[in-house]
């Protein structure tokens, strides 16, 4: 019997096992997902700068010379979206964008290297939106007196501001709100059976807690209709567009900074209580980034009780939810489409809110193709960014194109003229980039859901 | 916390096989979700459908394959991505053979819309096929694969290789089919293509043209029908090696039917890892985020050894096989008493599969390839042995097993066959079931 050479194997040294880029055979599936790929030649792709450049960069490699800032930006490290299409693509199941985090992470801090002392700030500003967006809510009188005085004014004093933050001017801010969500929750009149309902955290989100506080009462709304008791917590930025920049030491203090402030606030309850956000981009951060940031044992606990809140209310709350909601009930409120975000489809959810939509009366969505299914370019902060505003309208040129097609022909103006179709998404940054590029108007579905619960109500905003 | 989410039908794979089975099954009427890591190896698969069409008793019941066929037809044409058949193109055989970047035509049974044109067998003698390649995708060398072609197949078959610019960037093939997809960017090229191959076009001779296939991944049909328009004569993509456009189109298509016609919830970046079962059913499955999925029936298309759906333990097997070519064991076939050569991870069920016959074999029989023909065992209605409503589609049931020298990898068309079978059945079996939520006396999986 010839003697046969058995395979040996030895665990890798990088641990936990979903980090190691061992498993990655270079198949390409990933750069076959990617939308940095498909519309910028400069970018080397999920496959080169992922798992590839994370080996050598963890391991060394042989003869090669250690890979830097300078190698990142060289590949394009920097241009990456951290949409994580590629890890739904990878036949191995590896986090492939938490590699390219990593490429992207040194190709920006070697960007930011170049730069000043004020500018490396700004920046800084800009992506911790715990304090841009206070800032932004802070100044929400002012801004809105300045725009009841000179529109045209308060205007072209907004594009200076983002030109000097280093954002485009040619994005448009959403308006200020009257009142922000903590303030208007206050102000709600509370269930008279509060204190007996089950208690369900809302994690509300930067764009709900500082710029559009619609989002927040319209889940605020339904949840309660669900007849769940809302706690809305003291809570900071999830981090997404710390992360999404490449800036993790940012986004890890984001990240510990929320695992306190949760975990206090369902400490006073019997039993974990359920953390439900309306943005895709929070819920990712905080399930899946999360734990791996912080390190933290009680960080896998608080991210296994993070919900995506189209999950959520087809989930845990759907019984109660029905008895609050008839199916068929609503007045159909218009045409409408739904556009997946891609940190939803990274949550592996599915779409959840056209079946509910469908389910409660609210229709059929319309079908703008498959185009419509990719990413809309926007990635948060990088389609707002000077550099980057371009790009996410290159980037999202297929799906925007797509979306484009479902508005009416130019001059179908008259009056018996059906309204223009509204595209829902659950994201904030796919809504406002779609509303900004298409001209049609956008909302979140939990939106058209609260309008289905009391439609006799006009929206208040 | 975890999520329970109650289908009729829950696939497990979302390759070619899970992708069918699912669009199968709701077109059956049931409620189906689908959990995968991912597309399995759509990017890498060239487009093509291959396989023999021979009936296979215990694994294909009579006329399954045309119904099959049938069925792929019409929803690939209802998902905006027609396929033609070699059979509807009248082709010698039923079979298209199509020049692969090797440089020799390979058969194909289906193709899609953008290659049916390009049966090689019509380019013999005066009529020439023109190979057009693009500078910058460095792995589809046209004038290498032209020189192949008729050294190898004896095709007339020049070659001509034009670049795309700057555009094209590192050349990437997903870069060049967005490139495609832009309509104003394909006018221009349009244009100035005609130009450049102006010499080769006036000729008569000039039966074809043959490019990558990049075309767009979203309007490739349109600009092919645009450009045979424009230069008088078929033009059509040849496969190329991955990452494949045409695999990535099917994909993109396909899942958009389920997700919005045919209303399948995808649940991608899952990892099944364990399961529940009474009475010989499996009640649920469970992902790597610990959410749980009920349903009637299951299917298991979760790719065989290639895509993770079996795992080999390498010294095990080996040592088989050097039992078996030492002589020491006459076992032709391997079943349960040695499961731990070649398992399924999820549901632990039986697997069977040749081991190969003694050292003096003949080319192809090579003893550690023999896992390539491994899958689950199931009884003659497709259902797993042990759990009998866990139907198993594709790759995860095995390659197509004959003697040694016909030992064959497994192809497209049995993930086609046997996903449409295992999506009807796994929906018939669900419609026989009643929804059972009691939880007693149920045993945990693995």
């Amino acid at each position: 019997m010839k003697p046969v050479e058995r395979p040996t194997s030895e665990p890798n040294s990088l641990s936990p096992l979903d980090e190691t880029p061992g498993l990655c055979l270079g198949c390409s599936a990933c750069v076959t997902a990617c939308p940095v790929t498909a519309a910028d030649g400069r970018f080397a792709g999920p496959k080169t700068l992922g798992p590839a450049f994370f080996r050598r960069l963890a391991g060394g490699w042989p003869g090669q010379p250690d890979l830097g800032p300078e190698q990142a930006l060289s590949l394009g490290a920097d241009l990456c979206l951290q949409c994580h299409q590629c890890d739904l693509a990878c036949p191995a199941g590896l986090p492939v964008s938490w590699f390219v985090r990593q490429a992207k992470a040194l190709a920006v801090a070697g960007e930011a290297g170049g730069r000043g002392p004020l500018a490396r700030s700004l920046e800084r500003l800009v992506t911790d939106q715990e304090r841009f967006g206070s800032l932004a809510a802070r100044t929400r009188r002012l801004r809105r007196l300045a725009y009841t005085l000179s529109p045209k004014l308060a205007r072209a004093a907004e594009a200076t501001v983002l030109s000097v933050l280093g954002l485009s001017p040619a994005r448009r801010l959403p308006p200020p709100p009257p009142v922000t969500l903590s303030r208007w929750l206050a102000s709600t009149r509370r269930p008279q059976d509060e204190r007996d309902r089950p208690p369900v955290i809302l994690f509300a989100g930067c764009h709900a807690r500082f710029y559009d506080p619609g989002v927040g009462r319209a889940a605020v709304t339904v949840l309660r209709a669900a007849g769940y008791r809302v706690l809305l917590p003291d809570q900071v930025c999830c981090g997404s567009p710390a992360l999404g920049r490449g800036r993790l030491d940012q986004a890890a203090r984001a990240a510990a900074a929320n695992l306190r402030l949760l975990t206090q606030a369902s400490r006073s309850s019997r039993g974990p209580v359920p953390v439900v956000s309306p943005c895709p981009s929070c819920t990712l951060a905080l399930r899946r980034d999360l734990p791996r940031l912080t390190r933290a044992p009680e960080a896998r606990e608080l991210a296994g009780r993070v919900w995506d809140l189209g999950e959520f209310l087809d989930g845990p709350a759907r019984a109660s939810l029905d008895r609050a909601l008839r199916p068929s009930g609503p007045e159909p409120k218009g045409a409408w489409a739904y556009h997946m975000p891609c940190h939803l489809r990274a949550l592996g959810t599915g779409p959840v809110f056209p079946g509910l939509l469908e389910h409660y009366g609210l229709g059929r969505p319309l079908d703008p193709g498959p185009a419509a299914d990719g990413c809309c370019g926007m990635a948060g902060l990088a389609g707002l960014r000077r550099e980057g505003y371009e790009r996410s309208l290159t980037v999202g040129s297929p799906a925007l194109g797509a979306y484009r097609r479902l508005a009416r022909p130019a001059g179908a103006t008259a009056p018996d003229a059906p309204p223009e179709p509204t595209v829902l998404s659950d994201c904030p940054a796919c809504r406002w980039q779609i509303a900004e590029a298409t001209g049609l108007p956008t909302a979140h579905p939990v939106e058209w859901l609260a309008d289905a619960l009391r439609p006799a109500t006009p929206p208040s905003r | 916390m975890t999520i329970n989410r109650r289908y009729d039908v829950v696939v497990i794979g979302a390759g070619l096989a899970g992708v069918v089975a699912a669009a199968a099954a709701a077109g059956a009427g049931a409620k189906v979700g689908v959990v995968s890591r991912g597309p399995g190896n759509l990017a890498l698969w060239s487009g093509l459908v291959s396989g023999p069409m021979q009936e296979e008793p215990a694994r294909r019941p009579a006329g399954a394959s045309d119904r099959a066929v049938g069925f792929f037809l019409r929803h690939s044409q209802a998902a905006g991505l027609p396929y033609r058949s070699g059979r509807q193109a009248r082709l010698p055989g039923d079979t298209f053979h199509i020049l692969a970047p090797s440089g020799r035509p390979v058969r194909a049974r289906l193709a899609p819309e953008t290659m049916a044109p390009g049966d090689v067998r019509s380019f013999t003698g005066g009529r020439t096929l023109l190979l057009v390649g693009f500078t910058e995708l460095a792995d589809y060398p046209a004038a290498f694969i032209a020189a192949r072609a008729r050294a190898q197949a004896g095709l007339a078959v020049e070659a001509r290789s034009l670049s795309l610019g700057t555009a094209a960037g590192r050349g990437s093939p997903v870069r060049v089919a967005r490139l495609f997809d832009a309509q104003s960017w394909f006018a221009a090229f349009l244009d100035s293509a005609g130009r450049l191959l102006r010499a080769e076009l006036s000729r008569a001779t000039t039966a074809a043209v043959a490019v990558p296939p990049v075309l767009g991944v979203l309007r490739a049909s349109e600009n092919l029908a645009r450009l045979t328009a424009a230069w008088g004569r078929p033009v059509f993509e040849l496969p190329a090696l991955p990452p494949s456009i045409p695999g990535s189109r099917f994909w993109t298509f396909w899942r958009h039917r389920l997700e919005t016609t045919q209303g399948v919830r995808l649940h991608l970046g899952r990892t099944v890892i364990s399961f529940a079962a009474r009475d010989g059913r499996c009640l649920r499955v469970t992902d790597d985020a610990a959410d749980a999925y009920e349903a009637s029936a299951f299917v298991l298309a979760t790719g065989g050894v290639a895509g993770g759906g079996l795992t080999v333990s390498p010294t095990a097997f080996l040592d088989a096989v050097q039992g078996q070519t030492s002589g020491t064991s006459t076992a032709v076939g391997v079943e349960e008493k040695d499961r731990g050569l070649i398992a399924e991870p999820i549901f632990g069920l039986p697997t069977a599969g040749p081991l190969p016959a003694g050292p003096d074999e003949r080319p192809g029989s090579d003893p550690r390839r023999a896992w390539r023909c491994w899958g689950v065992k199931v009884g003659t209605n497709g259902a797993s042995s042990t759990l009998a409503n866990v139907f198993v589609a594709g790759w995860e049931l095995g390659g197509r097993v004959g003697t040694p020298s016909e030992v064959a990898g497994p192809d497209a068309l049995l993930s086609i066959e046997t996903g449409w079978r295992a999506g009807i059945r796994a929906a018939r079996c669900a419609a026989a079931t009643e929804p059972d939520r009691g939880e007693t006396e149920e045993e945990d999986g693995r």
